[in-house]
């Protein structure tokens, strides 16, 4: 990873120098992740990736991750009769099932509640997005999602010298399949002046995947499976236990 | 040895299904009531989906309710008119549960209904099971006697036919309305369904006792088979992987539980069976009404 950070600030400092007229060299902003897949393969217990970049002008740093979407249920329980039980529920429109956020301050400070809000950075801005406003609702459901690791902050976004910048993401055991972006946004006196996305897909690999898949893609054809495999197994015992 | 179970969607130790297996077979070669109502429960203490576990159970039982049919398929102990319709009900009764588990989970409200049936069933079984181990403690025999007719106005039910291997003559209505009833239970809780099915052709379809068992396991044979095929369609919650470690159990563990049951004081065993019963049930039951730790529950909704 450190060549590729110090191949990076290479390349920059000979664009500097040399003055090319190549206008991809004077991005105000650039980055890339140390993967741009993750196998969920069978003995998978999460990972982490190394987003690094440079920044070419002044500014803070952003860095946002968002997994594929879906809308989610929410239901809350209550004591009834003694018994805890689900009295309430809210349907939440398409929210990702992955968010991670980090930035180099604390992003309040750098972009008002309207555009955080509207852009939907921070855990909290994602969920009220997608809500009806009911604030139990939200709070309920980003702590669950945080409770799941799905929802979380990458490391505190380091520099390395004036320019360079990096930041570990976290993902869990659980993580979602599906296409994820990698944002990265350069602001400066409450504006972004910059931004990039980097795409990222998480897919599954495996016997328990293609199970999976089989059980949701061709339900019949896996009931007639299940069946037969146990049907199968009861011919077989009673052969095997019928003749001893 | 860990294993993922891929509709579960977690991992469990593939030495402790089979033995969860075996055990639930054990009981089912000792006492002639499946187990299935123990598989469950324990499923769910390990942290499988309520949905999942009655599903899968159900895919489980078909194994050792096919192998058990079959052998007394060749000792012509199954009443194969009766059995069809009692299948018949089955089915219907199956797709009725179907019908319910999806509307309950739909509101939210499966995973309670589940545990509330498993507490009442525990409790009934556990009672019936204690009670058996009592009189015969006390040097009684069953107390109803055969050819007592214990529901008069259900001999006046029209269709009736004559069931040649049984000999005795029905209301068609009966073995539907039977097989409807167990068929509910299989699809809404993944249990064969024998602790209730056994009693009722003794008592009320005066069914020989050689054939009850055979034609009991016929009619369990097709409703899990039914009930595994409709979950697999509709709640999409049979776990394959877990039900074949859990059968391998319980067909070896059946095998060896008909032959402790001839070494053991199998009648005092049941008042054992009866405690364990009571704890499970217990234990399902302080689960309702502790604080859990978490008020909100998400589900993700397919697209």
């Amino acid at each position: 990873m450190k060549l590729a950070l110090t191949s990076l600030a290479c390349m920059m400092m000979a664009s500097a120098a040399m003055a090319q007229p190549a206008p991809n060299f004077n991005k105000p902003l650039v980055s890339d992740i140390s993967n741009h897949e993750i196998e969920i393969h069978e003995s998978f217990s999460g990972t982490e990736l190394l987003l690094y970049g440079a920044r070419n002008e002044q500014g803070d740093l952003i860095v946002v991750v968002r997994g594929p979407e879906a809308d989610i249920r929410i239901r809350r329980k209550e004591r009834i009769a003694g018994m805890w039980m689900h009295v309430e529920s809210k349907r939440y429109g398409p929210l990702p099932l992955y968010y991670a956020v980090g930035s180099t301050k604390p992003i309040e400070t750098m972009l008002s509640p309207s555009v955080l809000q509207r852009l939907a950075i921070g855990q909290h801005y994602v969920i009220a997005k997608n809500s009806g406003g009911n604030e139990l609702f939200n709070k309920g459901m980003l702590e669950e999602l945080q409770r799941r690791e799905w929802y979380t902050e990458t490391s505190p976004v380091r520099y390395f010298g004036e320019t360079l910048f990096r930041t570990t993401i976290p993902f869990p055991d659980t993580l979602a399949r599906g296409d994820y972006t990698v944002e990265t946004y350069l602001v400066r006196e409450g504006n972004i002046v910059s931004s990039q996305a980097i795409p990222l897909r998480a897919f599954k690999t495996g016997i328990d995947a293609w199970v999976f898949d089989t059980a949701h893609n061709q339900p019949w054809l896996y009931g007639i499976a299940c069946i037969l495999m146990a049907v199968a197994a009861g011919w077989f015992a009673n052969r095997l236990f019928s003749r001893s | 040895m860990q294993v993922y179970l891929p509709i579960a969607e977690l991992s469990a130790n593939a030495l402790d299904l089979l033995a969860l297996g075996g055990v639930t077979g054990v009981l089912a070669g000792m006492f002639g009531i499946g187990g299935g109502f123990l598989v469950t429960p324990i499923l769910m203490f390990m942290g499988v989906a309520p949905a999942v576990a009655v599903a899968t159970s159900a895919n489980q039982i078909i194994a050792a309710s096919f192998s058990g049919f079959l052998s007394h398929l060749k000792h012509k102990r199954v009443d194969i008119q009766m059995g069809n319709h009692l299948v018949a009900g089955g089915l219907l009764g199956s797709a009725l549960g179907i019908w319910v588990f999806k509307a309950l989970s739909k509101a939210g409200q499966i995973d309670l209904m589940i545990t509330i049936l498993y507490v009442t069933i525990l409790i009934l079984i556990g009672v019936l099971m204690a009670r058996e181990a009592w009189l015969y403690h006390q040097g009684k025999k069953r107390d109803v006697r055969q050819d007592e007719i214990l529901f008069p106005s259900l001999e006046r039910l029209p269709y009736k036919r004559e069931y040649a291997r049984s000999e005795v003559t029905h209301s068609i209505l009966l073995p539907i309305g039977m097989g409807a009833l167990t068929g509910l239970l299989v699809a809404m809780m993944g249990i064969g369904g024998g602790f209730i099915m056994l009693p009722m052709m003794l008592y009320v379809l005066r069914m020989p006792p050689t054939v009850v068992v055979g034609t009991s396991l016929y009619h369990m044979t097709f409703t899990t088979a039914f009930t595994t095929l409709l979950h697999a369609v509709t709640t999409q919650t049979v776990d394959v992987v877990l039900a074949a470690l859990l059968l391998v159990g319980s067909v070896v563990g059946a095998q060896w539980g008909a032959r402790l049951a001839h070494r053991l004081p199998i009648h005092y065993m049941r008042a054992l069976l009866a405690l364990i019963l009571f704890a499970v049930a217990l234990r399902l039951a302080y689960g309702l009404f502790i604080t859990p730790s978490e008020i909100f529950t998400l589900t993700i909704i397919p697209k």
